[in-house]
């Protein structure tokens, strides 16, 4: 067997093991959650394949999360109605369909937030390279991983997973925001303040089905 | 003020309205104060000259746009509550899914300040709320977990809303009476999305995106599942993974001819499939995947003109409606 054709079967084998064995995420919000497994995303044009197009990813998710999809709406995170310069956080800037993870203090980590993990094992958000503001965990060559914690998505939480009120700013919400005038991680802009609405879950009024924009 | 996306998106197709609205809006001080389709979701027929969309505009407001099916221009918008989906038109009256309330409520075009405002040929207008469909309270008849497509038999003054949530198809009278949902006994709905009728044939179809559960493939894949007014099942349309040309993916809005060719768009395979409606046999498929004009992304929805053969589609993530001239056929 020819080397190239080896390693496909071997890297097959690996994927399907890994797969069997992975206990993937499931909606957790919804009385109609639906099990998401290997197929749902890997299948989506055809026969099983092991790689999904990285630009296949956004449009895969929305064609289930998008408006008149089956699952909960949701919309990517970019700078409609707002100055700040032009971002456009995608899905996996936030999300990876394969960490259910535990995060790094334990608990598990819910909604798949997080992008990568880190050497613990742990949940945690990749960030663009720091805007001038404290970087957590720097990750050697540059960026910077912020620690993230995601665990409780309910008022109990607000003020620590999703918008951190006090030093070191770990939220869900608040780990990329630094130009924000609340709730962003840095002390660049000395206004800024971390006491707004922090009776409230965030996305009660920024909703995810609007790209968080209000 | 005039839209700079309406004359880009304008000028772009190469309009030549969108060249000449493209120099008045450098040169004139007034122009049409016209909204456009940023994020269009479904689709209706509103007459023979225009159809209609819903939309979320850059403000990230609900609209109802009409678009002229000859030039795409906007004809008119109208602004609605909520995160309008599934739509439909009969005579004065407008059907909107709303995806934010779970309602479908009814609206009239009326005078000013009677509703919402409208713009366009509407300027001056509004469109003014009659009721809602079904009821409020959860586990009533008729009440919507998760409304999502919308359409009528307009003879039988029949109204289908298919209920992603809840998996049925809920059957309206047009006062807005629940009559009945289906279906009650296997094969049962597993993940509803887009709903059309048969108004020949007296038939429902809805597309379902099937149980996607199952490590290497589909429990359920995606199919068409086609039912009698009254809710009986007749069969279904499946999805093939053997083969690339009648897959699909992530089933989304259909059509049906006089023929029975059934017309479906896929939102993320961005093609629009033509399938037997007996056989459930691919005959063909036009549409593909990109950014372009022309190109589809994220499909939603589309109308078959019967008359033109004309077919519209809804490309949410590209802000645009297509047209393919005649993909349908049918003169």
């Amino acid at each position: 067997m020819k080397t190239g054709v080896r390693n496909f079967f071997i890297v097959a084998w690996i994927s399907s093991v890994a797969c069997l064995g992975t206990s993937l995420a499931r909606a957790q919000t919804s009385r109609n959650a639906i099990k998401v497994n290997c197929a749902m995303c890997h299948s989506a044009h055809g026969g099983f394949s092991f790689l999904l197009n990285q630009a296949d990813v956004e449009l895969l998710c929305l064609s289930c999360h998008g408006p008149g999809g089956i699952a909960t709406e949701a919309a990517v995170h970019y700078n409609a109605k707002t100055t700040y310069p032009a971002y456009r956080i995608t899905c996996l800037g936030c999300h990876n369909a394969h960490y259910d993870l535990s995060n790094q203090v334990g608990t598990k980590n819910i909604e798949l937030v997080a992008n990568v993990r880190d050497d613990t094992n742990g949940a945690k958000i990749n960030t663009p390279p720091n805007d001038g503001g404290p970087c957590l965990d720097p990750v050697p060559g540059g960026g910077c991983y912020r620690i993230q914690v995601f665990a409780d998505r309910t008022l109990t939480g607000a003020q620590s997973n999703w918008a951190s009120t006090a030093p070191p700013y770990r939220g869900a919400c608040n780990v990329c925001h630094t130009r924000t005038g609340h709730h962003q991680n840095s002390d660049l802009d000395s206004t800024a303040d971390h006491t707004h609405n922090i009776n409230r879950v965030c996305t009660s009024c920024h909703l995810h089905t609007k790209g968080f924009i209000k | 003020m005039c839209d700079r996306k309406h004359i880009q998106v304008m000028s772009r197709l190469g309009h030549p309205l969108g060249i000449v609205f493209l120099l008045l809006f450098f040169l004139a001080s007034t122009c049409v104060n016209a909204q456009v389709p940023a994020s269009p979701r479904r689709i209706a027929e509103l007459d023979k000259k225009a159809i209609l969309i819903t939309d979320i505009n850059t403000d990230l407001q609900g609209t109802l746009v009409a678009l002229d099916k000859a030039t795409m221009q906007v004809v008119w918008t109208c602004t609605v509550p909520g995160e309008p989906l599934g739509v439909a038109h009969w005579k004065n009256l407008y059907l909107v899914g709303d995806s934010a309330s779970g309602n479908v409520s009814v609206y009239r075009m009326a005078g000013a300040n009677r509703g919402l405002p409208c713009s366009g040929t509407a300027a001056g207008k509004s469109l003014e709320f009659l009721f809602n469909l079904g009821q409020t309270q959860p586990g009533a008849p008729g009440f919507f977990q998760k409304v999502n497509d919308v359409a009528l038999d307009v003879d039988l003054q029949r109204i289908f809303v298919v209920d992603t949530g809840e998996k049925k198809v809920k059957v309206f009278d047009n006062k807005g009476n629940f009559l009945h949902s289906f279906p009650e006994i296997a094969p049962t709905l597993l993940n509803p999305t887009a709903i059309a009728v048969d108004e020949t044939r007296q038939e429902v179809l809805v597309s379902d995106f099937g149980d996607p559960s199952g490590s290497f493939s589909p429990t359920v894949p995606p199919r068409i599942m086609i039912f009698s007014y009254s809710g009986n099942y007749l069969g279904q349309i499946t999805s093939d993974s053997s083969n690339a040309s009648s897959y699909f993916s992530k089933p989304q809005g259909l059509s049906v001819d006089g023929s029975g060719q059934v017309f479906l768009v896929d939102a993320f395979l961005a093609k629009v499939l033509v399938l037997d409606r007996v056989t459930g046999a691919w005959i063909r498929s036009f549409g593909g995947p990109g950014d372009q004009p022309g190109d589809l992304k994220l499909p939603l929805d589309l109308l078959l003109d019967r008359a033109t053969g004309d077919v519209f589609v809804t490309s949410n993530m590209t802000g645009r409606v297509e047209v393919f001239r005649t993909a349908g056929r049918v003169p």
